[in-house]
Formats: structure tokens, C-alpha cells, sequence
């Protein structure tokens, strides 16, 4: 190891410290002394193991999940660009004239407005296209092309020093293309050279390679975002490859982030008729939001879950932020870290199947720090004497108690999900959507309270009451196969009685209908009398108020409806309502928003605006508006600095705070100059920090003045 | 009843709360979300509002109404009631008025301006209140004005309509008293919270502050202290001497931060990197983490706020020192591409970049930031930071941010930045040249030998001409002679061409005289300038 001498009194701009790695500098092996340096010393090396993998099984199946998701979009590119230039030929001799494309072919890709995700995306397409239409991929992207220039050498380094493209006789030509003018022309007659032979000896010996794709592998060029380019440069490069197109099969793939009109509104109209267009448009991804939580947080599979109040939290942060999966998986993984981090009863999390052996597992202290959860000491408040001494003493009867816990969540997961499914499939699509459209809204619901006592829980099922019949089958019939085929033993019953249900609509008009006559009568006399608004009024609520005898179709559906009814107040209990939940879901939303959502401008703005917030002292504790000469110099003047328009005088300013700081007794006057000077020094310190913060400027406005950089008062 | 009139401001963030204070006379049903028939209506996110204690519509303000004297009555309100009086007076009297050229008789009444518009009755209980429940209303003038979208102030409102006793007319007519048809006055008004939907009103409001003009504050200048400007040394020995208030406040603030230093460590290991953020200056508190978590690991410790740093010292730190690779590179971009291979071809190795201030000056560039996030990125990278400034978040877009893929962690200390502050041009300081003078010798180590003679040559001349005062340079004819003598340069356009780069680091100022000479001339103060000769001579 060696240290760089440096002086630490001088200002420097940098400070380099070297380390020669060393042996145990293996990354696991840190992450464990630093979790096992906090507080909770020895569980800390197994919580720790515990995390990283919750963590890899979690990223692991989102990774699959996003190969899927675009895989279906992706199959149409690919299918597009390799279809595109299929009469291609470079043999100009032939009869081929009418055949030859004369646009660009292009496909417009509109992948939304979640651009940080978008590098993932075209990450893979590049590597797809790679490996499935041709060698010949480059992509581009604004920053690095500035000028046309810019872009044609970004072009044709990636076609030209294609990996794929090595052999010895290639290697020459690259050499070559470094001393020859980037143009496409240079591109052409390279094409041709490589391509144009029908039986060259480069084609028998990449004959794997080549075959695969066709004869003349189109020359793909992918913009990745087409919104921030210049569209002169845009337009003076699409105009140089369109000259081309009949020695280049070129196809341009467009990464559009906003809607196919940028296109026009980069590209008059005579370039964008060079182009002959498709546009492809990328799931958006609050579809792959959806699927990320339906799979990975909505599942039996994982036994981490989040919490109500931080699930709603990462919830709006995706919606009213950035749209944006990778920062809500990123979420994620920091709710998982500090939830093994912070919580010791995290210890016990586990797959089902390892329950047993963790449990045997545990030690005095990890015990102690379950005993600790809130939802444990709860439960032993409320147990009988004996058994508390039991459950707060006795280690293995507690052991046996935290098992039984455990696989009670466990077993609640379990059948909980494909009733919360079942649920959504009835109540997503009543007018007004009083359990919200999608199913993460339902179930953010029921992780908050318990969902059969909320008014909007209610409301659905009174609407449920009154659906048609078709509308009712038709939604039994999806609630049947939402709850799917491998269920729990305990909910092979449900999709049978639903079954049976459904028979019972069939054999309905079979059951006489005796009182539909007599409500058809009383309807009848309704209409025959002559009467005004009133009466009308008067009749219909009494007629309302008489219990109106059912037909045997709505008593089949109260039926049902009380069925569903029963079967979600079973299964779809709060929870927070079984001890030891804190186990598995973290819920400290306090913790994410700041860590991931902060907003630092009020917390600068708090602590100058109400210094006893964070301060917690008595003498600052005061109502926001008042300034107190007990406060921070620095909060005393930027209080002062509130009062005034768009410049200050400083002289004023200075004033003020003197007048501020100093009370009564120290205005004698043989001590005013020497306090002067200090009290000025203090307040150029403050003045200078709030510079420094950007509340103000120097301005050369006005003499001894400065500039206010904010607006209002606080 | 009296703090209810004056209109109670309330820390939180629901307008509803504004208005329960008063509600004896406005209608308090206002229903936050106007619900039915609209399907697609949106719901307020409430999660990413909770918690703050300042929220958005505090933040965001529209500017404020205020006239110049309202500073120091402010100060004056908040002083100890004993010596109010006496000071406000003094303090009226010194002021000489803006440019709107008020008398003092109004002026007085300005101070006194609450009364003006207050009934008798009112006033009486007024002056009961204590100045500091005064102060506090005129504080808070501007919050409730923003704070609550569906109330807008209204300036022709008297303070009768929000008393319970005439609670049930939101409107009534200005009182008598009132006589006040200056703008200040309606101004002053402007806490008066009404529900009621006055916008002609608030359209006058606008005017009526931009017709004002922009200067609207005293003339007086700090001339009138008496005292010369502190230069920077003066300066940090008196506030050396001063104990800093809440210390103990601090300290233990301080230790609360230290104690996630674990965590921090954890989560930088797990690929996120930590963002500090807060008042007071956290140079102290990385310094501690670096020394007592990273003495282990390589690092590098980059000062954002230093004046004349770029992204090619830091990138070259790390490939130079780290690396300990000599390889020429075409641009910033190549070089983190080679550092990215470099990282993450060999062995996983950690590597830790503080950054004092990554919203500093120097790398607030859109550039430097693109660099340092593709930094950020790198396997076995880790990034630790604070910021500063108010607006610092603005310097990363969506895909810079989410590449940081930051932690943001709170950490106020309110210690005095001193070492960040240093460096700003504070208009009270005297400038010291010590900053001219480091980036004097800064240019100077990149330079040719025969540039820096050049140069010195220069620096030797206008020293010797100190004394007078009409000297406006160095002709260049006579720089070329002098050069040609010392074997400096062999051509006039060699000289140019050397001394386009003291004109580039702006160390030279050439001029013209009336006779179409050129002259040179180096814009630095004599002191500083034999300081630096004397620093030259003797190395």
C-alpha cells in the first residue's frame, strides 16, 4: 500500500489514494463486514447471504420477463428487416430494374417516453439482429453525431470492423478503410467486393455464418433516439443513403420515444418521402409495470414482500415521475437490501420449503430479536400468562410458535393471490371501477386494511347485485379461469361450486315465475293513471319500499354474490393482521422517499425556513415566521433576505441582522465597534453560504446590491 | 380569536387545515377531488407528498410583494420588545427613501401600516399582541397567498369580514379607517385570505408589482459603515474566535450521520451510490467516511467547488495514480471507455470517488456530468457525493440520473462552509489575489520555458512601472525587442503565438492606445504580482 503525500491545509482539487488490491478485497466478502458491522452483529452474516439471494432469484425472473416482453415486437423487426431487401441484387445486368426498391425501407419504432430504460431495449435488438438478419448492424446515437461526418464514420466503423467479419483477407480491406474516405461509397465498393461473387472462397469458408442469414444480408442502421437529433444532419444523411439504395440494401430502424409525427416534424417533406415507413409500436411499459408486479411482487413465489404504504409509494414514483421499469426495480432492490438490512427478524425470511431447517437454525439472539417485532410482543400481550412466559422465554416453545407463524403466511400467500385475481376479474370492469382497473390497485388495497370493510369493497359487491345474467356468466367464467387450474387444496372447492352455479342458470326457467305476473300488473296500473310528478314521486317509493318478492334469478345471484363474498372474506384478510408479517413485507415508507425520492431544495429550505426541526432545541422553537436572534446566523439572514423584492442592499441587510442579533444591553457604545466588526464578519459568512446555496447573485445592478434568485417568502 | 384574524399558518401541506382556521365564515366543504361522472379523473399522489415539511406551493412562490423598509421592520419586529421602539424610529430615520420618494411621515405610517387598515377596536387588541405574533403574520403573508389554490388573495378586503362577528359576509366593503387607496396598502392587504374567486383583483395585484420598476430598495451603500472591506484572512480569524450557536445540536447530528456510515458502505457495495444533501457543509463529514471506511481502498477525493478544476484532472487521477497507465487518449469519452475496460477486464477491485460538491462550479457542465454518470457506471465503481445548491438536482436528466442510480441521504449539519465558500467573490470581501495568484501558477507549470521568461519579462515591467500611473502596458514592439534579446522568441509571429495562451487563461489584456499601438497588460493588483514574481524566483 501506498499513500500519496498531500497537504491537507492547501486547497486541492484532488486527493489520490491508491491501494493495491489485496487479497480479501473479494466484494462478498465487504458486503459482510459491513452488514455485520452494524448493530446486530452475528445474524448479519446469514441475513446478508439471505439478501443477495432474494435479490438474484428476484432479478433473475425479471430478466426473463423482459426477454418475453419484447420478444413478440422484436419477432416482427426482425421478420420486417430481413424481408425488406429480399429481391435485392447487385447483379445490375439482369432483368431486376422493376423489382428494385426505390425508399428506404424504415420501421419505426416507438418505444415511449421512459428513455432510461431504452438502452436495455436496444441493446438487445442490436444483439437480435446481430445474430438473426445480418452482420451489418450499426447504431447510432445524437450524441455521438453532431455532423454528417460524425455520423458516416460511426456507420461505417461499426458495418466495416464487424467482429463477425474477420478473416485474414478481410483484415487488409479494414486496413485499408481507415486510409479511404468515409463515404458510403466506400461502403458500396466494399459490399460489393464481399458480397457480389455468387461462389467467392469467402463465402465457402463462412458458409455457417452466411447461409444462415441471405445472400446479400441487409445493411441495418438503427437511430436510437431519433427526437434529439439535428435534423439537418438527419436529413442530409437519409438524403446520402437513399442515392444508394440501389447499391446498399439499406433499412433504417427509427427509435422513437414521443409518436410517429416527430418523424414529420424532423424531416420536410421531401426526405421523408425517401422513406417508405412501418411503424412498430413497443408494449408501453405500464404493461411491463404490470407484469413485473403481477410476477414478481404478486406471487406466492417470493416470499419478500412489499408493503402497503411503500407499494403505493413506488407506485406513484413510476406514474407520476418517469415511467420508468428499471428505476421501479431499482426500488425494489433497495427495499429488499435495507428490509434485510434494518430489520433483524429478517432473519427468518425464507422459501417455504426451507422454513423448517432455517427455524432449527436459529439462535438465542435471533429469537430475541423476533420476540422483538411489534406484531410477536402483540400477540403474547394478548396470550394467556403461562404461555407468555413460554413465548418470552422458553426458546424452542418459541421456535415452535414462529414456525407455526411462518407457514401461516405462507399458506395465506398461497391461496391469497388467485383469489385477489379472482377478485379483480369481478370488480375491474363495474362502472366507475370502485376497486380501480388494474390489479395492482386492488391489491394495494387489500395490503393496506382489510378490504371486505372498505365502502369501495361494498360498492362493488352492491353492483354485483344488480348485473345482468350474461354479464354475470360471463364473469363467473373468466373468475373461474383466473383462478386456473393448479390451485391449493383448499381452493379446489371454489372454481366447482362456480361451476355448479353456472348449471343452475341453465335449468332457471324450469322454476315457475308466479310473481313476475303480479309485478307486471303493478306496473300496468302505473301507467294508466293520470298523475302528476309528485304522486308519481310518492308511488314509486312506496312501491320501492315494499319488499319486492325476488325472481329466481336474482335470488340465484344474491346467491352467488354472497358466495364471492364469503370466499373473499376468507382468504383475503389484512396482512398486517397476522403476527410476524413484518417478516415479510417492509413497510418503512419514511426510508424509501427520502433515499429514493428526495427532494433536496425543501430540506435545504426546512432547515433555514424552521431550523428547529432539525435542530431540536428549545430555543429555536418557534412558529416559521418568526426570527429568533438565538438562530443560525445563516437562518437569521436568509429570513431577513425574504422580505425583499428582487435586489437587496446589503447595507440594509447588515443592518437588519445587527438589529436582529444584538439585544438592548450590548448597544453601549465603547463595545459597538469591536461587535460591529464580528457581527460583520458573521454576517459576510452568511451572506457568502447563501451565495453559495443560490438564494442570491452579485449584481451590478445597483451599488452594494445583490439579486434575489428565488421568489417569495416563507 | 386575534391569531385567528391575523390567519394561522399551518405546517401542513393540506389546504384544508388554512381554512378550518376561519372557517366561521367560509365555506369549508370544499371538496378536494370533484368526484363522479369524470372516469379518468387522477388521483393526487399522495405518498410523494407526505412527509415533507415544505411542500412544492412553499418552494415555489410567486415573488414577493414587498417594499424596501419591510427588511427592517421585520428585523425590528423580531427583536426584544424592550428596544423596539427606539430602533424602529432610528431606523426610520435613516432611511432615505427609494426611488419612489416617499416622505418620512409616510414612511412612519408604513411601519405602523397593520393599523391603518385595522378598526379601532381591532387596533386596540393589536397592540396587546405581542411583535412577535406580528411578525409572524407578515411573514406569512406570502405562503397563504400560494399555498392554497383555491383561496386567492383578494386586496380590497377588510380585516372586519374575517371576524366571527361579521362572519357572514365574505365581502363587506373597506373600512372607512382603511383610507388607503396607495398600492402599498392593498398590497399589505394581500394576507387577507378569501375564498372567494377575485381574479380582476389579482390581475391588479400583477401590475401593480411590475409597474413598481425593479429598484425599490435604499440607496445607501456600505461606504456608510465607516469600516474598509475584510479581506479573506481578517475575515476567518474573527470567525475563528466566534462560537458557533447550537453546537451541541450539531454534534449530535453529526454523530446520527456517522452512524450510517455502515450502511452507506453496504448499499455502495450493492451498486447504488450515495448523494448527500442537506444545509451545512458535509466536507467534514466525507472526510471522516473517507478516512475511517475507505483507508482500505483506493479512491480519489475531488473538490468540486475548486475554481480551476475539469473533468480531465479526475479522469486523469484515475488513470494516471490508479491505473498507473501512461496512455494518451483522443477525448474525455475514450478515456472512461478505457477506464471501463481496465475495471472491468481484471479482477473485480473496488473503487471509491468522493466528490465535495459534484454540483460545483466547474462540473455543473452537461458533459462533465454525461462523463461522471458513464463513470458511475463502471463495475466496482463507486460514487460518493453532496450538493449544495438549491437548483442542484436540475443537472441531471432522466437517463443521468437513473445511470447515478443515487441514494439520497439527508445530512444536515449547518457547519459553515468554509473551505466551498472561499473561493466564491463575495461582494463584502476584499478580494486577496491568492486565488489569481494559484491559477498564475497553475498556467505557469504548463508552460515552455521561453513562454514563462516571456511572461516573467513581462510581470519584471509593469512592476517597475508601478508608480505610474498612466501606464496602460507594455507596447508589444518593445516586448518582441526585449524577447529578441534574450533569445526568447526569433519571430514576431512566435511571440503572438505565445502569447495566445496568457490571453486565453485571460493573464494578459491587450490594448490599443490612441496611436493604434498594442499594449499588454496583466490585470492583476502589483502586490499580488511581485507575490508571485517572489513565488517564481524562488523555486
Amino acid at each position: 500500500m501506498q499513500h500519496k503525500p498531500y497537504n491537507t491545509n492547501k486547497p486541492t482539487k484532488l486527493k489520490v489514494i491508491q491501494h493495491k488490491p489485496t487479497n480479501n478485497n473479494n466484494p462478498t466478502q465487504l458486503k459482510a463486514d459491513y452488514f455485520k458491522a452494524c448493530e446486530h452483529p452475528v445474524s448479519g452474516d446469514f441475513r446478508q447471504s439471505t439478501c443477495d439471494l432474494t435479490w438474484e432469484e428476484i432479478d433473475q425472473e425479471i430478466q426473463i420477463l423482459r426477454s418475453d416482453l419484447n420478444s413478440k415486437i422484436f419477432d416482427d423487426l426482425l421478420a420486417f428487416t430481413s424481408s425488406c431487401h429480399e429481391k435485392f441484387s447487385l447483379d445490375h445486368d439482369q432483368d431486376h430494374k422493376d423489382s428494385f426498391v426505390t425508399e428506404i425501407p424504415t420501421a419505426a419504432l416507438v418505444t415511449g417516453v421512459n428513455t432510461p430504460d431504452h438502452g436495455v431495449m436496444f441493446s438487445t435488438l442490436v444483439e437480435l439482429l446481430h445474430e438473426r438478419v445480418s452482420p451489418l448492424v450499426a447504431i447510432l446515437r445524437s450524441k455521438d453525431c453532431n455532423k454528417v461526418k460524425n455520423v458516416l464514420t460511426k456507420t461505417l466503423g461499426q458495418l466495416l470492423q464487424n467482429p463477425d467479419m474477420f478473416t485474414d483477407e478481410e483484415e487488409d480491406s479494414i486496413a485499408n478503410t481507415k486510409n479511404l474516405p468515409c463515404t458510403l461509397s466506400t461502403l458500396s465498393a466494399w459490399y460489393n467486393t464481399k458480397y457480389k461473387l455468387p461462389h467467392s472462397p469467402t463465402k465457402k469458408r463462412k458458409s455457417v455464418t452466411i447461409s444462415e442469414h441471405q445472400r446479400y444480408p441487409p445493411i441495418v442502421i438503427v437511430f436510437e433516439d431519433l427526437e434529439s437529433w439535428v435534423p439537418q444532419i438527419l436529413q442530409d444523411f437519409i438524403t446520402i443513403c437513399s442515392n444508394y439504395i440501389h447499391h446498399l440494401p439499406i433499412v433504417f430502424v427509427f427509435g422513437i420515444a414521443t409518436s410517429v409525427a416527430a418523424v414529420h416534424r424532423l424531416l420536410p417533406n421531401t426526405v421523408s418521402s425517401l422513406l417508405c415507413m412501418e411503424k412498430f409500436q413497443a408494449p408501453p411499459s405500464t404493461e411491463y409495470l404490470t407484469l413485473v408486479i403481477n410476477q414478481i411482487i404478486m406471487t406466492s413465489k417470493f416470499p419478500f414482500k412489499l408493503g402497503s404504504k411503500v407499494f403505493q409509494l413506488l407506485l406513484d414514483i413510476f406514474l407520476y415521475h418517469d415511467f420508468s421499469v428499471l428505476n421501479f426495480i431499482k426500488g425494489l432492490q433497495f427495499c429488499i437490501l435495507d428490509h434485510f438490512f434494518s430489520f433483524p427478524c429478517s432473519r427468518i425470511l425464507c422459501h417455504h420449503e426451507d422454513l423448517h431447517q432455517t427455524i432449527k437454525d436459529l439462535k438465542h439472539h435471533d429469537i430475541e430479536s423476533v420476540r422483538m417485532a411489534p406484531s410477536f410482543m402483540r400477540y403474547v400481550e394478548n396470550s394467556q400468562p403461562k404461555q407468555q412466559i413460554d413465548l418470552l422465554e422458553n426458546d424452542d416453545y418459541t421456535k415452535n410458535i414462529i414456525e407455526k407463524f411462518m407457514s401461516q403466511i405462507n399458506k395465506y400467500h398461497e391461496l391469497f393471490f388467485p383469489v385477489l385475481r379472482c377478485l379483480h376479474c369481478l370488480v375491474s370492469k363495474l362502472p366507475k371501477h370502485p376497486l380501480g382497473k388494474q390489479l395492482r390497485e386492488v391489491y394495494s388495497m387489500t395490503l393496506g386494511s382489510f378490504i371486505c370493510e372498505t365502502e369501495q369493497y361494498k360498492d362493488a359487491i352492491e353492483l354485483l347485485k344488480m348485473m345482468s345474467k350474461d354479464e354475470l356468466t360471463d364473469l363467473m367464467k373468466a373468475s373461474i379461469q383466473e383462478l386456473g387450474q393448479d390451485l391449493h387444496d383448499d381452493l379446489q372447492d371454489i372454481p366447482q361450486d362456480l361451476e355448479r352455479f353456472l348449471q343452475r342458470f341453465d335449468t332457471l326457467h324450469e322454476i315457475p315465475e308466479e310473481e313476475e305476473e303480479n309485478d307486471s300488473k303493478e306496473e300496468s296500473t302505473l301507467h294508466l293513471e293520470k298523475t302528476d310528478l309528485h304522486n308519481l314521486r310518492k308511488k314509486l317509493m312506496e312501491a320501492g319500499k315494499k319488499s319486492k318478492k325476488l325472481s329466481p334469478y336474482e335470488k340465484l345471484r344474491l346467491e352467488i354474490v354472497d358466495y364471492y363474498d364469503n370466499v373473499f372474506r376468507k382468504y383475503m384478510s389484512c396482512p398486517k393482521s397476522f403476527p410476524l408479517h413484518e417478516v415479510f413485507y417492509y413497510d418503512s415508507a419514511a426510508d424509501v422517499k427520502r433515499q429514493l425520492n428526495s427532494s433536496p431544495r425543501s430540506a435545504v429550505q426546512t432547515a433555514l425556513a424552521t431550523p428547529h426541526h432539525y435542530l431540536q432545541c428549545k430555543c429555536c422553537d418557534m412558529e416559521p415566521g418568526i426570527i429568533s436572534s438565538t438562530m443560525p446566523d445563516l437562518c437569521i439572514v436568509y429570513k431577513l433576505h425574504l422580505e425583499c423584492t428582487q435586489l437587496i442592499n446589503l447595507f440594509d441587510w447588515l443592518q437588519a441582522f445587527v438589529t436582529v442579533v444584538t439585544t438592548g444591553e450590548e448597544e453601549e457604545e465603547g463595545k459597538k465597534k469591536a461587535v460591529d466588526k464580528v457581527l460583520q464578519a458573521r454576517f459576510i459568512r452568511a451572506v457568502s453560504e447563501l451565495q453559495f446555496l443560490g438564494f442570491i447573485k452579485p449584481t451590478k445592478r445597483k451599488t452594494d446590491h445583490v439579486a434575489r434568485l428565488t421568489w417569495g417568502g416563507c | 380569536m386575534k391569531i385567528i384574524l391575523i390567519g394561522k399558518k399551518s405546517k401542513s401541506n393540506t389546504p384544508s387545515k388554512d381554512k378550518l382556521s376561519y372557517k366561521e365564515d367560509l365555506r369549508e366543504d370544499t371538496p378536494e377531488v370533484s368526484e363522479d361522472e369524470d372516469e379518468t379523473q387522477i388521483k393526487a399522489p399522495s405518498t410523494l407528498e407526505e412527509g415533507n415539511v415544505l411542500v412544492g406551493t412553499d418552494l415555489f412562490q410567486f415573488r414577493t410583494p414587498k417594499k424596501s423598509g419591510q427588511m427592517a421592520a421585520k428585523a425590528s419586529e423580531s427583536r426584544t420588545p424592550k428596544s423596539i421602539l427606539k430602533k424602529a424610529k432610528d431606523l426610520n430615520d435613516n432611511e432615505t427613501p427609494g426611488k419612489d420618494k416617499k416622505t418620512p411621515v409616510k414612511r412612519k405610517g408604513k411601519i405602523k401600516r397593520p393599523e391603518a387598515t385595522t378598526p379601532y377596536r381591532l387596533r386596540q387588541r393589536h397592540l396587546e399582541v405581542s411583535d412577535s405574533e406580528e411578525s409572524f403574520s407578515s411573514g406569512n403573508s406570502e405562503d397563504e397567498l400560494d399555498s392554497d389554490e383555491n383561496s386567492t388573495p383578494s386586496g380590497n378586503k377588510s380585516i372586519t369580514s374575517r371576524t366571527p362577528s361579521g362572519g357572514s359576509k365574505p365581502s363587506t366593503p373597506r373600512t372607512p379607517s382603511g383610507g388607503s387607496k396607495t398600492p402599498s396598502s392593498i398590497k399589505r392587504n394581500r394576507r387577507q385570505h378569501e375564498d372567494t374567486v377575485d381574479l380582476p383583483s389579482m390581475v391588479q395585484d400583477y401590475f401593480d408589482l411590475h409597474s413598481e420598476g425593479p429598484c425599490a430598495t435604499s440607496d445607501r451603500t456600505l461606504a456608510k459603515l465607516g469600516t474598509s472591506k475584510m479581506d479573506q484572512e481578517t475575515l476567518s480569524q474573527l470567525l475563528h474566535k466566534i462560537p458557533s450557536s447550537h453546537s451541541k445540536e450539531c454534534t449530535q447530528m453529526y454523530t446520527e450521520h456517522r452512524s450510517l456510515f455502515n450502511q452507506w458502505m453496504y448499499q455502495t457495495c450493492n451498486n447504488f451510490n450515495i448523494l448527500l444533501h442537506g444545509l451545512g457543509s458535509k466536507r467534514t463529514l466525507l472526510e471522516d467516511f473517507r478516512k475511517t471506511m475507505l483507508s482500505e481502498l483506493s479512491h480519489v477525493v475531488v473538490n468540486g467547488y475548486f475554481p480551476s478544476l475539469t473533468v480531465k484532472h479526475i479522469l486523469n487521477s484515475i488513470t494516471d495514480e490508479i491505473l498507473e497507465k501512461e496512455v494518451s487518449f483522443k477525448g474525455p469519452l475514450d478515456q472512461v471507455d478505457y477506464i471501463k475496460s481496465e475495471f472491468e477486464s481484471k479482477d473485480y477491485r473496488d473503487f471509491y470517488l468522493v466528490v465535495n460538491n459534484i454540483d460545483g462550479m466547474m462540473l455543473r457542465g452537461e458533459k462533465t456530468q454525461n462523463i461522471l454518470s458513464l463513470l458511475s457506471q463502471i463495475r466496482g465503481f463507486h460514487v460518493i457525493a453532496s450538493i449544495d445548491h438549491i437548483n442542484a438536482s436540475l443537472i441531471w436528466d432522466q437517463s443521468k440520473c437513473s445511470r447515478f442510480n443515487w441514494l439520497w441521504y439527508d445530512v444536515t449539519t449547518y457547519l459553515p462552509y468554509t473551505d466551498e465558500t472561499s473561493y466564491e467573490n463575495s461582494l463584502l470581501v476584499q478580494q486577496s489575489g491568492s486565488l489569481a495568484l494559484s491559477s498564475m501558477t497553475h498556467v505557469m507549470k504548463s508552460l515552455t520555458p521561453n513562454a514563462k521568461n516571456i511572461f516573467i519579462l513581462l510581470t519584471k515591467h509593469q512592476l517597475e512601472n508601478k508608480d505610474n500611473s498612466t501606464y496602460i502596458g507594455m507596447s508589444i514592439q518593445d516586448l518582441y525587442q526585449r524577447c529578441r534579446e534574450g533569445f526568447l522568441v526569433n519571430s514576431d509571429l512566435t511571440l503572438r503565438a505565445q502569447l495566445v495562451e496568457f490571453k486565453d487563461h485571460k493573464l494578459i489584456k491587450s490594448k490599443k492606445s490612441y496611436d493604434g499601438i498594442e499594449h499588454l497588460m496583466i490585470p492583476i493588483d502589483n502586490a499580488t504580482l511581485s507575490e508571485f514574481l517572489e513565488q517564481h524566483e524562488s523555486s
